[in-house]
């Protein structure tokens, strides 16, 4: 089980993650760059705010699961029809 | 048997919340995976159309809204562990505090939200432009729909913790509310860049 991170410690991972997908949004140029870099964050920032904010790892061990791997499944499909359709 | 029942009801009595809640949240995940499975359906079919109306979006409000609510989520989390000393202990000004301080995101959120929609509105974007903006419209309403609710659920435990906290009951209800504020917060970290971060890449 991964261990909670400090609630401000993980507000401001949260908020770099934040400004770093915009500006990194701008900057790159390749699109497949940018919606793997923008979804990839989203994805990343979705599992700290379940674990650290929702708790999940102390929920019963279905929601766990369930909203762990919502948020991957989730971010996984906007990727992939952002890159394919 | 025994031993299997009294491990489920210790899992229970650990959980942040109760089970009602947690698949309340898990439902509206669903449904809000429908949405942007018809928004990725819709997108696939009118790209141009998508691509133009995503590129006039200006981001600013989108990632100040982030920005709120993440703060926001800082604040309820402080709240929960207030909540959850031992009675002695309790600190009821603490709770009161941070959950105020969630309220007052919350009201910069709709603020922030009703300019947002005001411009876009003003410059002859309404939900029946195209088929972006009635998603666009679409999604972030239901969205600001429940920071609506979840505003009310907090003011709730706002107006009941000088009577109530240290309880066991008043520290289930705030951490039930808790995780539907941060489940709103969840959605908006898909919501932002669906809608306002693709804008003007879709065709490289």
């Amino acid at each position: 089980m991964v261990e909670p991170l400090r609630p401000v410690l993980c507000w401001a991972i949260l908020i770099a993650m934040t400004l770093g997908s915009v500006a990194a949004a701008e900057l790159l140029n390749s699109r497949q760059m940018i919606f793997a870099m923008i979804f990839g964050v989203a994805v990343l920032k979705g599992q700290l705010v379940a674990v650290n904010f929702m708790e999940v790892g102390r929920a019963l061990p279905v929601w766990n699961t369930l909203y762990r791997a919502w948020i991957v499944v989730i971010g996984g499909v906007l990727l992939l029809a952002h890159l394919f359709w | 048997m025994h031993s299997s029942l009294d491990a489920h009801q210790r899992a229970l009595d650990r959980q942040p919340g109760t089970n009602g809640p947690w698949t309340f949240v898990f439902i509206d995940m669903i449904v809000f995976s429908m949405i942007f499975m018809v928004f990725l359906s819709e997108r696939a079919r009118l790209p141009d159309v998508f691509a133009a109306a995503q590129a006039g979006l200006p981001f600013g409000f989108g990632m100040a809204n982030t920005l709120v609510l993440l703060t926001s989520s800082l604040f309820m989390v402080e709240a929960v562990h207030a909540a959850a000393k031992a009675p002695a202990a309790v600190d009821v000004a603490r709770i009161r505090r941070n959950l105020a301080l969630c309220v007052a995101c919350s009201v910069a959120f709709g603020i922030n939200k009703i300019i947002e929609y005001s411009h876009k509105i003003a410059e002859g974007h309404g939900p029946a432009t195209n088929s972006f903006y009635s998603f666009y419209f679409f999604m972030t309403g239901v969205h600001f729909l429940h920071v609506l609710g979840g505003t009310g659920f907090i003011l709730h435990c706002f107006a009941r913790a000088r009577e109530q906290a240290g309880s066991e009951a008043y520290r289930r209800k705030i951490e039930n509310v808790g995780l539907f504020w941060h489940f709103v917060d969840l959605l908006w970290l898909f919501i932002f860049p669906l809608i306002y971060l693709t804008g003007g890449h879709a065709h490289g």
